[in-house]
């Protein structure tokens, strides 16, 4: 009977990546000369169940790394090595290398075989200058272990563990148990069969053992039990601790075969144990994982739900929406009094519906920690490569943005932060020189303003260099001049195969990032903005949509199209006076509001609409915000305020300038959802 | 199987993994019915053929020698592969099949 296993290997590689991340952050934060304990702990555990569940779910190359780092780890938090610098350093290259097998396992990617081999020469070569170099336990035929820890100090358990009779077709494996167990002290095993019935009548798959074990270990009986964590439930496992006295006498019982199952469970220790002697799982210390534990606290209330699936929801809550919205304006036909009843239930539906969207679309949303806490590993190995000092902040971490756009964020933000270490922070020698402190500061940090969510990367390097920006751009052909604003010299950056570096560099200086960096963030329907002071550092702003699905807008007509303005970009709206129009230029008119003349967007000569109002003061000006310039906008009517769901244009259409996106109005037709930037930059073109 | 009225020699091959155990459990009854019938008193099992053996597969061995022995019929285990001898060791089933031999001359 073939039982198939590697459906639940997706649920492993999730797990594995976790650990892999936990372990990767408390590396970099760690202090080698004075580690903390509870994180030599995390780092040992998180090391051990990757270890157990690669075992597991048959992956003994992942196995054998882990093994090597949670040896070292062990040793570490029992004060037998010292944790270095070099040791922090190849335990993230052994992270990376488990990462690499992992990769390997689930996406069939190509592993660096080489590279394992190296890693794990080298720790095994730190852990051979302090004591004789590390072996794989052996367990003998009495169930003796060939490297018996010294265990002077430590505690003497006797182990029961009396599995379902399922456990072979589960395809458990208990070696790896049971090698583990044997590295963790004097280890004894005995395996015995449960009364059997008739052979003719005996079902071969059904499991009959159990297995009695005596450990002498300093570890703690919860780690002990620990090992048993993807194996068995609560009550398959008896542990008490025995006397010193004890031990004797459960040792020479070992050797007896067939004798009655020792019952398990709820045994009290036998001489009023110290508070070490536990019962069944001590729930205040262990840890709950994939496998097969019972579990108590808030983490397990939570279940893997796939992206797909999550994305298939939002759509279907967005078609819910467009659906309501048709409800609610064939309703407006019917009298509000003889219909009382029925646009009451409409009420309630859209208060129900909006209520769904918000929590479907909280689903998505995640915090920026998710990218920003990759960034500790990327400063903490260039900075090393590059010979510079560099101190990572991040604020505002907790800062939620829809999930698409986190992980569309990471490129670019990845680019800009290379960037900074690369050409934006000194030498410490020359930042010293400088007046400034040897270490280097970048800060990514998040924030939500308005209906927008701002990502900026700020340094304290060297700035940009105007006159480098200037000479280079000319270079190109770019037109430039010298009466330039700081603000339109920085842009030249964002041109196709910008670069003042002097050297291309494995990082940067191909001058093929920062124009890719605006593309893609213009893709997101978000904008970049930059701002330097030379000798003293730079700004980079992302700013982006909270989430790319749903949008608060005010319906406007204009001849007899309908477009969505975004609230967020709307400052106020007025019926302007005739005194407050200025013709500036021919077909080019300013709007006067409380002192400042702002320049007057004919939505209808934008979008070609004839039939648009052409005067002024019978229409209507929006005054709008365009990421800080602002700006009057021409629309004929104001229809009202909607929610409404966000579709794609250039999915299922092209991209249409001064947009961004469509939807799907109550009456069925299609409204354009106006973009103020991209609105004033096309009637600039114009 | 070599016919003897006191011993017989008994070859055993295959998979003994979970995936094996049932169609080996199989044999291993006709086995048993056989040495009733022929009222032997040892039987030499030959392990050599085990190409794979895991838990399941030592416990059918182990309560098939034990319901031999029951029926007055001494089991030994002999040529037993590497890979047997580490799961034996490795499964704290040293005891249960002490006494038998990893390679026979």
């Amino acid at each position: 009977m073939d039982i198939d296993v590697s459906r639940f290997n997706q649920l492993f590689f999730d797990e594995c990546t976790e650990h892999l991340a936990e372990m990767e952050r408390i590396f970099l934060g760690i202090n080698p000369s004075d580690p903390d304990r509870e994180e030599l702990n995390a780092l040992f555990r998180a090391a051990h169940s990757i270890k157990g569940g690669a075992g597991i779910f048959g992956f003994p190359d992942m196995v054998s790394v882990t093994h090597t780092i949670e040896t070292l780890l062990d040793r570490v938090r029992h004060d037998e090595i010292a944790l270095t610098s070099e040791m922090l350093n190849l335990f993230l290259q052994a992270g990376d290398v488990i990462t690499m097998q992992l990769a390997g396992h689930r996406d069939g990617t190509m592993v660096d075989e080489q590279a394992i081999q190296s890693v794990c020469g080298e720790l095994g070569a730190i852990s051979a200058n302090s004591l004789p170099a590390l072996q794989p336990p052996r367990v003998d035929p009495v169930g003796r272990t060939g490297d018996s820890r010294e265990a002077a100090a430590g505690s003497t358990y006797r182990i029961v563990f009396t599995p379902p009779p399922n456990l072979y077709t589960r395809m458990v494996r208990m070696e790896p148990i049971f090698a583990d167990l044997a590295t963790m002290g004097d280890f004894t095993l005995t395996a015995r069969f449960a009364p059997h019935p008739e052979f003719p009548v005996y079902d071969p798959t059904r499991c009959l053992a159990h297995w009695e074990m005596i450990l002498t270990t300093s570890c703690s009986a919860a780690e002990v039990v620990e090992i048993f964590m993807f194996v068995a439930d609560e009550e398959e496992i008896s542990i008490e601790q025995l006397p010193p006295v004890a031990m004797t006498a459960g040792r020479s019982s070992a050797l007896a075969v067939d004798s009655p199952p020792v019952s398990h469970g709820k045994e009290a220790a036998t001489t009023g144990a110290t508070s070490g002697g536990l019962r069944g799982y001590d729930h205040a210390t262990t840890h709950s994982t994939y496998g097969r534990r019972r579990e108590e606290h808030v983490e397990t209330t939570s279940i893997r739900v796939g992206v797909a699936k999550v994305d298939q929801l939002i759509n279907q809550m967005g078609e819910l929406v467009i659906t309501q919205s048709m409800l609610a304006q064939s309703a407006k036909q019917l009298d509000p009094v003889q219909f009382e009843n029925f646009h009451r239930s409409l009420s309630l539906l859209e208060r129900t519906t909006r209520d769904l969207q918000e929590s479907v679309m909280s689903i998505r949303m995640v915090p920026i920690s998710f990218i920003f806490n990759r960034f500790q590993r990327l400063v903490h190995d260039l900075a090393d490569s590059l010979g510079k000092r560099v101190e990572l902040k991040l604020e505002g971490e907790t800062t939620e943005l829809d999930k698409g756009l986190i992980e569309q964020l990471a490129d670019p933000l990845t680019h800009l932060v290379r960037n900074s270490l690369d050409h934006g922070i000194e030498s410490p020698e020359l930042r010293v020189t400088a007046g400034k402190p040897a270490v280097g500061v970048i800060t990514l940090r998040a924030s939500q303003q308005g209906g927008r969510i701002v990502v900026e990367v700020t340094d304290d390097g060297a700035g940009l260099n105007r006159e480098r920006i200037l000479d280079k751009a000319a270079q190109n052909g770019v037109p430039t001049s010298d009466s330039m604003s700081d603000e339109e010299v920085w842009q030249l950056i964002f041109t196709s195969g910008f670069s003042t570096a002097d050297q291309v560099t494995n990082l940067s200086g191909r001058g093929v990032g920062m124009d890719v960096v605006q593309r893609n963030v213009t893709a997101m329907g978000g904008r970049v903005i930059l701002t330097s002071t030379q000798g003293r550092g730079s700004r980079v702003f992302i700013s982006l949509p909270l989430t790319l699905a749903i949008l608060d807008g005010l319906l406007v007509r204009v001849g007899s199209e309908t477009f969505i303005v975004p609230l967020n970009s709307i400052i106020e709206s007025l019926q302007p006076r005739t005194a407050a129009l200025n013709e500036v230029a021919p077909g080019q008119s300013t709007v006067h509001v409380r002192g400042n003349y702002l320049p007057l967007i004919r939505l209808g000569e934008l979008f070609a609409i004839p039939e648009a109002v052409q005067r002024p003061e019978d229409a209507i000006v929006m005054l709008i915000d365009a990421d800080g310039e602002q700006l009057a906008l021409l629309v004929d009517e104001l229809l009202g305020q909607h929610q409404v769901v966000i579709k794609s244009l250039e999915t299922n259409y092209r991209k249409v300038a001064g947009t961004a996106g469509a939807t799907i109005l109550g009456d069925g037709q299609v409204a354009l959802i106006l973009d103020a930037v991209e609105l004033v930059r096309l009637w600039r073109s114009q | 199987m070599a016919k003897s009225p006191t011993e017989v020699k008994h070859r055993v091959s295959g998979d003994w993994t979970i995936s094996g155990v049932e169609s080996q459990f199989g044999s291993l009854n006709d086995t048993l019915q056989e040495l009733a019938a022929d009222r032997c008193k040892a039987m030499q099992v030959d392990c050599a053929g085990i190409d794979a053996i895991d838990m399941s597969g030592l416990q059918l061995l182990h309560l098939w020698m034990e319901y031999a022995k029951a029926q007055g019929v001494g089991v030994q285990l002999v040529n037993l592969p590497d890979c047997m001898q580490q799961t034996v060791r490795q499964l704290g089933l040293g005891p249960c099949f002490s006494g038998n031999s990893p390679v026979e001359g």
